[in-house]
């Protein structure tokens, strides 16, 4: 796993790709709460929320497959909470488990392709100035920045480990795996030292420097507009 | 889970952000940063228990690095998650952030206890960091009348909790063996 292949489409260029981050931030997380309203006896709106959504991947020039991938990926999860609800249900919970199973989907959908039109620094700065607390953008920054190095950090110890522990282990396998993310917190600690003390020495004051806020365009607010009028008129407006 | 819940549940995670996450110095963030990278890290890989095997959440151990600043860091984690995995969702991370932040705190709490030795602090640590959520998610599921048997399923993250509170005391033992600084961090 790598930084590039998470962001990979955001390096496209489309319509969507070229608005701005606040537009999309807010076109593409509203539905979700829109969608997630819908009754659970309620399957009628969805062909036409999946419509919208139709369009929208193809105005963002999203691969159909990486789309499918992604849904694929949260299927164990989704197919585990709409049984709970068959078990306890089996006669009544077809329809309610199927309405759960296509909003976790549409959810799916929305946040990827709000993630595949948009750089994630971009997204952090559009959180930002939408109001979203600085410590919090400062972290996921950090976050984004660290987590792939100690992904290799950790597959290098548990090689070592695997090619240098004698099995059984004395004391149990608990110990070994419990000692090993106890390493690798304290050299997450050591590199969190020596990166602290590189920001100070370059002027890190608590907050990142970023782009100045710009207006926004007439495009960006009318697409985040009729993005959410749409949704909502598909939840609301009776058929 | 009803969208009213889930609306309310992020307003009381994004509250939970801005009061603890006041006051943050800029030597803290760092800190904070790299640990979150950590705690991920070690929740994606898969530990063996029994014939199956589980990811650890070390919200526990989260709790006893971090204080009070825990929430925040679990919210950024629980927000890193859904926007480039997708897991846990979106519109639940504020459910999920308030549930597991809730274990976060309540370990930090334990931790403070100072009369319990501390390989007992540790190991209920990490089970009420784990146990706490899981309760939590199952009185939210239930009066949401979403099915049933989430107290059942709550009571078998029992062996998952435990086992989180034994590896919570193996990793504290070490730390206070290679780098006791690590567990005195500033008050918070």
């Amino acid at each position: 796993m790598n930084a590039f292949a998470l962001d990979r489409f955001a390096q496209v260029d489309s319509v969507i790709h070229r608005l701005d981050p606040r537009s999309k931030l807010a076109a593409f997380l509203l539905p979700i709460l829109l969608i997630s309203s819908t009754p659970r006896s309620e399957t009628g709106p969805f062909p036409y929320y999946f419509a919208i959504m139709g369009v929208l991947i193809a105005a963002a020039r999203v691969p159909l497959g990486y789309l499918g991938w992604r849904c694929a990926a949260g299927t164990p999860i989704i197919l585990m909470a709409a049984a709970f609800l068959l078990f306890s249900n089996p006669l009544e919970a077809a329809k309610p488990a199927a309405v759960v199973a296509l909003k976790a989907y549409s959810a799916i959908v929305l946040v990827t392709l709000l993630t595949s039109t948009s750089k994630f620094h971009q997204l952090l700065w559009g959180m930002r100035q939408l109001g979203s607390p600085e410590v919090l953008n400062l972290i996921v920054n950090l976050m984004y920045r660290s987590i792939f190095l100690l992904l290799e950090e950790y597959e290098r110890m548990a090689r070592a480990r695997e090619s240098r522990t004698v099995y059984p282990v004395r004391g149990g396998l608990y110990r070994v795996y419990g000692r090993h993310f106890a390493l690798l917190f304290i050299r997450s600690w050591d590199r969190a030292e020596r990166v602290q003390a590189a920001m100070l020495a370059r002027g890190f004051n608590g907050s990142l420097p970023g782009r100045p806020a710009g207006k926004l365009t007439t495009a960006d607010v009318l697409f985040a507009v009729a993005v959410c009028l749409s949704f909502a008129a598909i939840r609301f407006v009776p058929r | 889970m009803p969208a009213g819940w889930c609306a309310a549940a992020h307003v009381a995670g994004w509250t939970g952000v801005y009061a603890f996450g006041r006051g943050v110095e800029a030597g803290e963030i760092v800190r904070m940063g790299m640990l979150a990278s950590a705690s991920f890290v070690v929740s994606l890989i898969h530990f063996p228990l029994g014939g199956t095997s589980i990811h650890l959440g070390l919200f526990g151990l989260t709790g006893i690095l971090l204080g009070r600043r825990a929430f925040p860091v679990l919210f950024a984690t629980l927000l890193f998650q859904a926007l480039l995995f997708q897991h846990g969702g979106f519109l639940s991370l504020g459910l999920n952030a308030v549930n597991m932040g809730a274990g976060c705190l309540c370990a930090a709490g334990i931790w403070r206890m100072s009369r319990l030795a501390e390989s007992f602090r540790a190991f209920f640590c990490g089970f009420f960091g784990v146990m706490l959520p899981a309760l939590l998610m199952a009185a939210e599921f239930t009066l949401a009348e979403y099915g049933r048997g989430f107290y059942f399923v709550a009571g078998l993250y029992a062996a998952v909790a435990a086992a989180e509170g034994a590896i919570t005391a193996a990793i504290v033992s070490f730390f206070r063996r290679v780098k006791p600084a690590i567990l005195v961090r500033a008050a918070a």
